[in-house]
């Protein structure tokens, strides 16, 4: 054994040790150090008093609607502000676990009460509607395209706006046709910029979003404040968000299992293995929800781990879907660090999770998925998927004994 | 956002749990392929594949209580990684220096590959660090963990260069003799 050889083993260390040595720090306070501190703690107090508003969370955005003809009923609104953007750095975090949260395109009646009577020129609004487990309307998300590519994602919910970063003070307000917008500017990475505006109106909370780099910035920023604009004006003075109403309820659950109940489990109980040598299970769960459903097992031993994911097989799986003929589709020992530079654009998602058939399945094919100390490949038992992530201390044979097992 | 929240955010599927992430820990897992493999981009590619394979762990695994262990071994083994597969650079000056400490710790060092229990040893390794001090325990972690420089060491923990290399070198000699005493023939 070399020392290189030790660095490496080093890598399995406890946990805790490494959360103790990544935290850790003993910094000498001068003079000046305290005078900082205490500014800093100044300015927290002072931004503690700002009365948190909340929103809820953030969802994927909206598919946007292709750009139509110019409505005749829409009217080129007249930008009625003096825009004053309060600058913070960072990264704004909004989103919150929603039991059971689902989304359902708006249909065209929801769209008309939840939309304002104006809307920029050549465009239409589209959206969706989120809703948690129970079918209570959590938020309606819009979409409106601008210049460049781009898009204003306007989130509207019952109650009040969530900022979670702070700023020093109360935002500056800019009023326009009688509603008080707070503008943001977000620097959260090296050439993007993001835009915020928040407003309540009677009860309504409006949380608009887009992004920008330096050189759209200004173009962006006009079209951000049209869209603005545009959601002063409502026939009812606000949007009527109590007509939006889930269709369908989905069926969701998020269940905790011990091995013994997932073996059990009437879908997928009968893919789940015996337990890996010298591995303990440290979760088991049941999963579904309106896009997944499915039943995964971890094992672990210290930081190695197993884990084994069934679900049933979906169209979307038909890419991945290999003949273990067509090597260059998952034999690692073909392909390095870094896997962006070393295999080619249209094969990436295919070699970092490829699908076998069960019945070509060999133990020279499990060997080839060895990459980066772990096993990652997923096969196909007629209408279920497997998929396998395994440390490669586990042993290549245990897994292919487990995956043949499932076939008889 | 806690780390239990974050993890939360994974188990949902929510893209929103990169960005936490990013925001939390990202300087830090920056910062520490940065000190293996000495080169920003690569460092910056490191990181971003450590959100892409933590996205892709959990779930099933679940880091709450760990979450910036399991992100940071992710990084460290990728940067390791990357170091090695790089045959068109030569091998980090800083990670031989590394190596060339830790070889003081090896009883009879040789290039014959370890035959001894991987387990047995890491289990060696956690109790040998349990039985340091935290100070020393966190200098000895910050150095052959996260590849830290000795002058880093020093500014952080605000203890003079010439202490973090005292301190190490008696690790190293009490690592040694640790291992010699449980037996290990390395």
């Amino acid at each position: 054994m070399r020392g290189q050889e030790l660095l490496d083993k080093l890598e399995h260390i406890a946990p805790q040790y490494i959360e103790e040595a990544g935290t850790s720090s003993r910094v000498r306070r001068t003079a000046g150090t305290r005078v900082l501190v205490a500014a800093v703690c100044a300015c927290v107090v002072a931004a503690a008093v700002i009365v948190p508003q909340y929103l809820p969370p953030d969802t994927p955005a909206p598919p946007i609607s292709t750009p139509s003809n110019p409505l005749v009923d829409n009217m080129v609104p007249n930008p009625m502000m003096s825009p004053t953007y309060n600058k913070v750095t960072g990264y704004p975090s909004p989103s919150l676990y929603i039991p059971g949260y689902f989304t359902e395109p708006l249909t065209e009646q929801e769209l008309a009460v939840v939309t304002p009577k104006l809307c920029p020129p050549y465009v239409s609004y589209s959206g969706i509607a989120g809703f948690d487990g129970e079918g209570k309307l959590i938020k309606v998300q819009l979409s409106v395209p601008i210049q460049g590519g781009n898009s204003v994602a306007i989130s509207l919910a019952k109650g009040s706006v969530m900022r979670d970063y702070m700023l020093p003070g109360e935002p500056t307000v800019t009023p326009c046709n009688g509603v008080d917008f707070a503008l943001y500017e977000v620097a959260f990475a090296a050439d993007d910029i993001r835009l915020e505006a928040t407003a309540v109106v009677d009860g309504c909370a409006f949380l608009f979003e887009t992004t920008a780099t330096e050189d759209t910035l200004k173009a962006v920023k006009k079209s951000f404040e049209l869209v603005l604009t545009c959601f002063t004006e409502y026939d009812e003075g606000k949007p009527n968000l109590d007509a939006v109403i889930p269709e369908e309820i989905p069926e969701w659950f998020d269940r905790k299992l011990t091995l013994g109940e997932a073996k059990n489990d009437a879908d997928f109980g009968n893919y789940i293995p015996s337990l890996p040598h010298g591995f303990v299970l440290e979760n088991a769960r049941r999963y579904k929800d309106y896009r997944n459903d499915y039943l995964s097992v971890l094992w672990c031993r210290g930081l190695e781990d197993v884990t084994w994911r069934v679900r049933r097989y979906t169209e979307a799986d038909a890419v991945r879907l290999t003949s273990v003929e067509d090597t260059k589709n998952y034999d690692m020992s073909l392909y390095s660090i870094p896997l962006a530079e070393t295999v080619p654009e249209q094969l990436l998602g295919i070699v970092q999770d490829p699908l076998f058939q069960a019945k070509d399945l060999t133990l020279d094919v499990v060997k080839a998925r060895l990459f980066n100390g772990h096993y990652t490949f997923s096969v196909k038992y007629g209408d279920i998927v497997v998929q396998v992530n395994a440390a490669a201390d586990v042993g290549a044979e245990w897994i292919y004994e487990q995956l043949t097992a499932l076939q008889k | 956002m806690e780390d239990g929240k974050i993890v939360d955010l994974y188990f949902e599927r929510d893209e929103t749990a990169i960005t936490h992430t990013a925001d939390k820990y990202g300087r830090s897992l920056r910062s520490l392929a940065l000190g293996i493999t000495e080169d920003m981009r690569t460092a910056e590619e490191c990181e971003n594949d450590t959100y892409f394979k933590a996205w892709n762990a959990i779930p099933p695994h679940d880091p709450s209580e760990y979450l910036f262990a399991f992100l940071a071994r992710i990084t460290r083994n990728l940067a390791l990684g990357r170091l090695r597969a790089d045959s068109r650079k030569k091998r980090s000056a800083h990670i031989a220096q590394l190596s060339a400490e830790l070889e003081q710790c090896i009883p009879a060092p040789d290039d014959t590959p370890c035959r001894v229990d991987e387990r047995l040893l890491r289990e060696a390794l956690n109790r040998f660090l349990g039985s340091l001090s935290e100070q020393k325990r966190c200098v000895f972690v910050r150095r052959y963990w996260f590849a830290d420089s000795v002058t880093a060491i020093a500014a952080r923990y605000s203890i003079s260069q010439s202490k973090v290399k005292s301190m190490l070198w008696r690790c190293r000699n009490e690592l040694r003799q640790y291992l010699v005493k449980e037996g290990y023939d390395l």
